[in-house]
C-alpha cells in the first residue's frame, strides 16, 4: 500500500479554494477510475456537489462503518481489559482510510469525467506490468467489467467512480494493491462494497498490530520515557505510526520502526501519515481531509470519535456513543 | 546592485509561481499523473505470472486447467469434480517442484513494483500464493480421488511446510495432516511446526487437535506445553486464543496453566498478561489464583 504523500501539499492549497460545500472538486477527477454504471456497489457514495450537510452525513456514516469494522477486530483487547490497545487500534483504523483514501471509496458526479489514461490501463501499465495484468484480468474483462474503457460509457451523463492510487495500482479507500491482494480482495470483488473493503483493510491492520504489540519489547521505537527517572512506557502514538509504516505500507513488521529513521527514503510518507494522525488527535467535531475539505460529524459520530481519541490520550474508557453505534450496527 | 536585482527577480518569479499554483492547481495535478507515468517508463518487474511461468516446463502449463489454477476467481470446490480431478491433480503435481525451486531461489523473481515502492511482503509474494494455490488443487483432487495420494511427492510437501509464509504453511500442513499415506506417523509434523510463529503455529495446533489419534495425544500435549513455555508472546497468545477448541482435559489445562504463569507481571495491567488471563478464564475461572 502506498501513501498518497504527494497530495498533501496540493491538499493544503485546495482546502482554501475548492471545498466550499457544493463545488466540484476537480482534483478528484484524476484520482479515480470510472466504474461500470451497472456494477453492484454498496456503501456510502461521496458527492462533491452535494450540500455540506449531506457531505457531513456521508462522512458520519462512513466513520460509523469504520468504527464497527475496527471494533470487530480489536474488541478482544477491550474484553481483556486492555483499553489502551483497543483505542489505539480504533484510532489507527480511523486514520488509515483518511490518509490512504481521503475517506472516499466511491464518488458520484453529474458529469462524465472518465479518464481514458486511467480506465484503459495505460496509467497502471506504465508503473507496473504485473499490476496491469491483474487489472486487465480482474477489472476489465467481460461485458460486465468493473472498469470499462471510457468509450463504452461515452454517452453517460454522470460518473460513478472508485478511488485509486496515483499510479493506478492501489484501489479503494484502503488503497489495497491489486498486485499483492489479487487472490482475495480482487478475486472476491471486495472492492464493490465499502464494508467488505474496510473489513479487509482492518484485517491487514490487525495482522500488523497483534505481532508487534505483543512483542513490543523488540521495538525500542515504540517506547517513550515516563519522566526523567521513570520507567519507559509504551507510546501508543508511535505504535500507530509503526503499524502503518511497517506491515501496512512496507508489507512487513520488520519495518515497523521505519518512521523513526531520519535517513529513511520514506520519511516524507511517514511524516504525512503523522500529520493525519495529529488531525485525529486534535479532533473536536470537524475533520479536514486533504483535497476533499472539512466534514462536521453528526453528534453521535463526533462523540464516538472524541471518546476513542480521548480514551487513548487520557487512558480512560468512556464509550457511551461508541457503544450506541456498535449496538445499532448489531441490530441491523 | 546585480545581486539586489537578482533577488528582486527571484522574489517576483516565486510569487508568480505561487499564485499560478493556486489558480491552476488542476494542471499541477494533471502533471502529477504524468510524472508518475514518465517516472516508470521501464517497469522494474514484468508480469508476475509470466515471470513465474518462465521457471516451469512449457508442456506443463499448456492445459486449460492451468489457466483455471492461476485464476483466483475460480472456486476450486465448485470447479474440480470426480471427472476432472485426475487431470487437475496432474497439472498441479507436475508444476509443484519447479514452483518450489524458484520460490526458494528468489521468490521466482518477484520484486517490488518500483524502486520507489516500499511494499514487499517476502512471506506472501505472488509466488507464495501460487504455491499455496497449487497445493489446494492437489488437496481438492485428493478429496475426490484419495488413491492419487500415492503419486504425491510427500517429501516435497514436507519441505514446503517448512518454508516461510502463512498460506504456504497452512496449505501444505492441510495435505500432510489429512492425506499423507506414508506409514511414518505424524510426529515429524510437530517437529516442523516447532519453527512456526504466531497464527501459523496456532492454526497448526488447532488443525491437529481436530484430527488427533489417541496415540498422538502425548506428543501433542508435550509440544504444546513446550511452545507455551518457550515461544514469544505473540505465538503464545495466538495459541491461547484457540485453546478452548483443543478439548483439553482438566489435568491438561492445569499443566498448561503452570507454564503460562510465566507471563504474570508485577503490573496487573501488563497487556500480554491481561490477554492470557482473559482467554484462560474461558477454560478455568480460577486461573489467576492458580498463578499466585
Amino acid at each position: 500500500m502506498k501513501v498518497k504523500s504527494t497530495i498533501l501539499v496540493t491538499g493544503m492549497l485546495l482546502l482554501a479554494t475548492a471545498a466550499q460545500g457544493s463545488a466540484k472538486i476537480s482534483t478528484l477527477d484524476r484520482m479515480m477510475y470510472t466504474i461500470n454504471p451497472q456494477a453492484k456497489i454498496s456503501g456510502p457514495i461521496f458527492q462533491d456537489k452535494a450540500p455540506q450537510e449531506e457531505k457531513n452525513e456521508y462522512a458520519s456514516k462512513l466513520v460509523q462503518l469504520i468504527l464497527v469494522e475496527a471494533d470487530k477486530k480489536a474488541k478482544k483487547y477491550l474484553e481483556a481489559g486492555d483499553t489502551q490497545a483497543y483505542y489505539a487500534f480504533m484510532t489507527l483504523a480511523l486514520t488509515v482510510p483518511m490518509h490512504e483514501g481521503l475517506y472516499i471509496q466511491f464518488r458520484n458526479i453529474d458529469e462524465n469525467v472518465c479518464r481514458p489514461i486511467a480506465n484503459s490501463g495505460e496509467l497502471i501499465r506504465k508503473s507496473s506490468e504485473a499490476s496491469f495484468k491483474l487489472f486487465s484480468d480482474y477489472l476489465k474483462t467481460g461485458p460486465d467489467a468493473f472498469i470499462p474503457d471510457c468509450e463504452k460509457m461515452a454517452n453517460d451523463a454522470s460518473s460513478t467512480q472508485i478511488i485509486r492510487g496515483g499510479d493506478g495500482s492501489d484501489l479503494s479507500i484502503m488503497q489495497v494493491s491489486v498486485r499483492w491482494h489479487a487472490d482475495d480482495f480482487l478475486a472476491h470483488k471486495k472492492y464493490e462494497s465499502v464494508q467488505k473493503t474496510l473489513e479487509y483493510g482492518m484485517g491487514l491492520l490487525i495482522a500488523g498490530f497483534n505481532p508487534v504489540y505483543r512483542n513490543i519489547a523488540d521495538y525500542t521505537c515504540l517506547y517513550e520515557k515516563n519522566g526523567f527517572f521513570g520507567k519507559k512506557k509504551i507510546s501508543y502514538k508511535n505504535l500507530i505510526r509503526g503499524i502503518w509504516a511497517g506491515k501496512y505500507n512496507s508489507g512487513t513488521i520488520a519495518k515497523t520502526c521505519r518512521f523513526s529513521d531520519s535517513s529513511s527514503p520514506y520519511k516524507n510518507s511517514d511524516a504525512n501519515f503523522e500529520a493525519n494522525l495529529n488531525k485525529m488527535f486534535s479532533f473536536d467535531g470537524e475533520l479536514a481531509v486533504d483535497l476533499v475539505g472539512s466534514f462536521t460529524m453528526n453528534e453521535l459520530t463526533k462523540n464516538a470519535m472524541k471518546e476513542v481519541i480521548g480514551n487513548l490520550s487520557n487512558n480512560t474508557d468512556n464509550r457511551t456513543a461508541l457503544k450506541l453505534i456498535l449496538e445499532n450496527a448489531n441490530e441491523k | 546592485m546585480k545581486n539586489k536585482n537578482a533577488i528582486f527577480i527571484f522574489v517576483v518569479v516565486s510569487v508568480i509561481v505561487s499564485i499560478a499554483k493556486v489558480f491552476f492547481i488542476k494542471d499541477f495535478t494533471v502533471n502529477r499523473e504524468k510524472i508518475i507515468v514518465s517516472k516508470h517508463t521501464t517497469p522494474l518487474e514484468k508480469n508476475d505470472l509470466k515471470k513465474i511461468e518462465s521457471f516451469l516446463k512449457p508442456a506443463n502449463i499448456k492445459s486449460p486447467n492451468w489457466e483455471k489454477l492461476v485464476d483466483y476467481r475460480t472456486n476450486l470446490k465448485q470447479t474440480i469434480n470426480l471427472e476432472n480431478a485426475v487431470s487437475y491433480f496432474e497439472t498441479a503435481n507436475q508444476n509443484l517442484s519447479d514452483l518450489v525451486i524458484c520460490l526458494r531461489k528468489d521468490f521466482c523473481g518477484m520484486e517490488p513494483a518500483s524502486l520507489s515502492s516500499p511494499y514487499f511482503d517476502d512471506e506472501r509474494t505472488p509466488a507464495h500464493l501460487l504455491v499455496a494455490r497449487t497445493l489446494d488443487v492437489i488437496k481438492e483432487s485428493l478429496r475426490l480421488h484419495p488413491e492419487l495420494a500415492s503419486k504425491v511427492d510427500w517429501n516435497l510437501i514436507t519441505e514446503i511446510s517448512g518454508l516461510a509464509g502463512n498460506e504456504v504453511r497452512a496449505s501444505s500442513m492441510d495435505l500432510l495432516v489429512s492425506f499423507d499415506v506414508r506409514n511414518n506417523g505424524r510426529a515429524h509434523l510437530f517437529e516442523i511446526a516447532e519453527s512456526y510463529k504466531g497464527e501459523a503455529k496456532a492454526k497448526f495446533y488447532s488443525k491437529m487437535a481436530k484430527d488427533l489419534e489417541p496415540s498422538e495425544r502425548p506428543i501433542f500435549i508435550s509440544t504444546l506445553e513446550k511452545s507455551l513455555e518457550q515461544d514469544d508472546a505473540h505465538t503464545v497468545i495466538s495459541i491461547v486464543e484457540k485453546l478452548n477448541t483443543f478439548q483439553l482435559s482438566k489435568n491438561e489445562v492445569a499443566n498448561v496453566e503452570k507454564v503460562l504463569c510465566r507471563f504474570k507481571q508485577d503490573d496487573p495491567k501488563d497487556p500480554n498478561w491481561l490477554m492470557i488471563k482473559y482467554n484462560m478464564s474461558k477454560l478455568d475461572n480460577k486461573f489467576e489464583q492458580n498463578c499466585l
